[in-house]
């Protein structure tokens, strides 16, 4: 196990489906990953809090995130919310990592086209599921000490 | 009358006489002996004359090209070397012989015979092509003149001239026959054939085919100047004839003529320039080819159906593999998380130590991180039948037989509309209903399309403000097309495209209570129909979506 740092990484998580956030959630944290988690319930959700319409972010724009993005959501889809952050001078900085149950290779080409840093396919497996995250737990932590 | 003399010359006379029967003997003499000899060389030049006649009669009766005979009494008197040589027979063997036995007993020559010398006898003259027959039997064709040897003396018989004229007779008819057969296939070609004169324009020439296709009868097209035909220089008939005049060479071409207002016809053009007697002709062939266009346009549009249906597959099995993907791997990671916990119980158990640390320590798995997998897991196996049930629904709609029959659209959307009326009342809503004109579709269906619409104009209804929908009907293009028209929270651009598509979802006020087949569906049933589905629509503008059908 990893060793833990302090808490100045979040990482927020956007998945409508409940049961993935959580077990994504946990995995992360078996993984070590003790970084704080936001959930959220949908991409629009994600753009108000970093590119909102009207007025300041919601978000510190100097403190690190990490955005991990599913792509079927309702009202705004992950791909949207990749375009929109990768778009934006303000947002183009902040990780991305497309976690998703789409392995259709046309998507995965458009995420990395629109600048993804990962595309990881969700796996049924939930052993492969549990070893995508630990890695992508090692990765974070990598991240962060880059980032520090 | 003797001269009447004075006296006084009566000796003078005397002597004269005297003398003067001397000189006058003389005189006489003399002048007999001229005219003798006169007579003696005009009758060597009449000889001479008679003879070089003869000799040039007999040189061109020798080597004439034309058979030349004389018959008498239906015998030949004589005839030429060629005469003989036309019927195949020495010009000794001619002489002498009977007509009809130099013509073998032909029954045709004998016909002619009798009427051709009736008609010299009676005219003096004949001329005409004969069917005759060489002594080997095998026949020609022969120009034959005759004309009486004496004129008004038919007993003295006739000269007949005779000529071979077979091949000349042979070309005519085979062009009589080309031209024969010429008429025959203009007459009867399935392909309209024109000619127009390239001078004037003027149509000089069209059979019953171009009748037929270019309409209104023969008649309105002879004459017809094809420079001044409108409807030709819209379907580009015009360029490609003058194209073809100009550059000699011939012009095809497919296009659509306008032959009245409302009615057009395909047509497969070929313009052919030629000259004949010194003029330009261009002859159009046309032939109508609406039919195979309109297989061809029903056929484009099959495929394009079918390619539509095939891609919407592809999306369904993505997309439902992709939705039925997800809750699986909620129901494999929260089984592992039973599985752990289980682990974690059993570990508990195998410590021992008091029942308070043990129900202490498995407390939290047993009241929250257990029955939350289960419930994870329930739900995902519900979420699974949902979908699998969608698919059913949606593949029973595909397959379901239709009945197409007149539908009145008031009574059948004032049912729809009654059977809905809780949950309008329950949204505050109003529904107005226009006057709708019927549409020729299945009952059922079309039921399910408006009950569909409506609910979703519910569902998607802007918070805070009275739901207000609006059903219209119009006739357009000889279809109907329904408009269901609502104000509520719009569809930006970017779901628009999407909102038909199997599984898509909004996120409505309230939980989500569609499995995202609604649209997907009503598209189906509108596609099988007969019919198409589109929406209007801005973000916060309402819907407005746009159901054609056929008419009945």
């Amino acid at each position: 196990m990893l060793a833990t740092h302090t808490p100045s990484f979040t990482i927020l998580i956007a998945e409508d489906d409940d049961g993935h956030a959580e077990l994504v959630v946990e995995q992360l944290q078996n993984a070590g990953v003790s970084c704080p988690f936001r959930r959220f319930r949908d991409g629009q959700e994600v753009l108000d809090l970093l590119l909102p319409a009207d007025g300041e972010p919601g978000w510190d724009r100097e403190s690190p995130c990490l955005v991990l993005l599913d792509i079927n959501m309702p009202r705004v889809d992950g791909l949207t919310v990749l375009r929109r952050l990768k778009g934006d001078p303000a947002t183009r900085g902040i990780p991305v990592i497309m976690l998703t149950t789409t392995d259709d290779p046309g998507e995965v080409a458009a995420c990395y086209g629109l600048g993804c840093n990962l595309y990881i396919t969700k796996p049924v497996e939930f052993e492969a599921f549990a070893e995508t995250l630990h890695r992508l737990g090692q990765l974070l932590q990598v991240l962060k000490v880059v980032r520090s | 009358m003797p001269p009447t003399l004075p006296l006084a010359g009566l000796p003078l006379f005397l002597l004269l006489v005297a003398g003067g029967a001397k000189l006058r003997r003389f005189v006489l003499q003399a002048r007999s002996d001229r005219l003798y000899r006169e007579a003696g060389r005009a009758r060597e030049r009449a000889w001479d004359g008679m003879l070089k006649s003869l000799n040039v009669q007999t040189l061109v009766l020798a080597h004439s090209g034309l058979g030349i005979a004389h018959i008498k009494d239906r015998r030949i008197q004589w005839a030429n070397p060629r005469w003989a040589e036309i019927f195949g027979v020495t010009p000794e063997q001619c002489a002498g012989t009977s007509t009809a036995s130099i013509h073998l007993d032909l029954a045709g020559f004998e016909a002619f015979g009798r009427s051709a010398y009736a008609t010299v006898e009676r005219d003096g003259h004949y001329a005409s092509d004969v069917r005759l027959r060489r002594v080997d039997g095998s026949p020609f064709w022969g120009f034959m003149v005759g004309s009486l040897l004496v004129p008004g003396a038919p007993e003295e018989g006739a000269i007949w001239c005779l000529e071979d004229v077979s091949a000349r007779v042979e070309a005519q008819q085979e062009l009589e026959g080309t031209l024969r057969l010429n008429q025959k296939l203009i007459a009867s070609s399935p392909t309209g054939i024109l000619l127009y004169r390239a001078s004037d324009g003027a149509c000089i020439l069209a059979n019953e085919a171009a009748a037929r296709t270019l309409g209104s009868g023969g008649e309105d097209l002879l004459g017809q100047n094809f420079r001044r035909i409108p409807a030709w220089v819209e379907a580009g008939l015009l360029v490609r004839a003058e194209a073809a005049l100009g550059t000699g060479a011939e012009q095809a071409l497919e296009t659509t003529l306008v032959l009245a207002p409302g009615r057009e016809i395909g047509l497969a053009c070929m313009f052919v320039p030629f000259e004949s007697r010194g003029e330009q002709i261009l002859l159009l062939l046309v032939t109508d080819i609406s039919a195979r266009k309109r297989s061809e346009r029903e056929r484009e549009q099959l495929m394009m159906e079918l390619e539509q249906k095939n891609k919407e597959l592809e999306t369904l099995v993505h997309v439902a593999s992709h939705d039925l993907r997800s809750p699986l791997v909620n129901i494999q990671g929260f089984s592992q998380r039973l599985g752990r916990s289980l682990d974690e119980l059993k570990l508990l158990l195998q410590a021992g130590g008091s029942l308070e640390d043990l129900n202490r320590a498995a407390q939290p798995l047993l009241t929250d991180r257990m029955p939350a997998a289960l419930e994870y897991i329930r739900a995902s196996g519900v979420k699974m039948d949902a979908i699998i049930n969608g698919l059913l629904r949606l593949s029973r709609a595909g397959r379901m037989v239709l009945r197409s029959e007149r539908l009145d659209m008031d009574r059948l959307l004032e049912t729809t509309a009654a059977a809905m009326a809780f949950q309008l009342q329950e949204a505050e809503g109003a529904l107005q209903l226009e006057p709708l004109p019927p549409c020729k579709a299945d009952p059922v269906q079309t039921a399910q399309v408006f009950s569909n619409l409506l609910d979703n104009a519910i569902k998607y209804r802007r918070p805070g403000e009275p739901l207000q929908i609006r059903v219209t009907g119009r006739i357009q293009h000889g279809l109907v097309v329904y408009c269901v028209e609502d104000n509520g929270i719009g569809i930006s651009l970017e779901h628009r495209g999407r909102i038909f598509d199997i599984f898509q979802r909004l996120t409505p006020l309230g939980p989500t209570k569609g499995d995202g087949l609604g649209l997907t569906l009503v598209r189906r049933m509108v596609e099988r129909n007969g019919g198409r589905i589109w929406v209007e629509s801005a973000p916060g503008a309402g819907s407005r979506f746009l159901v054609e059908l056929p008419t009945v």
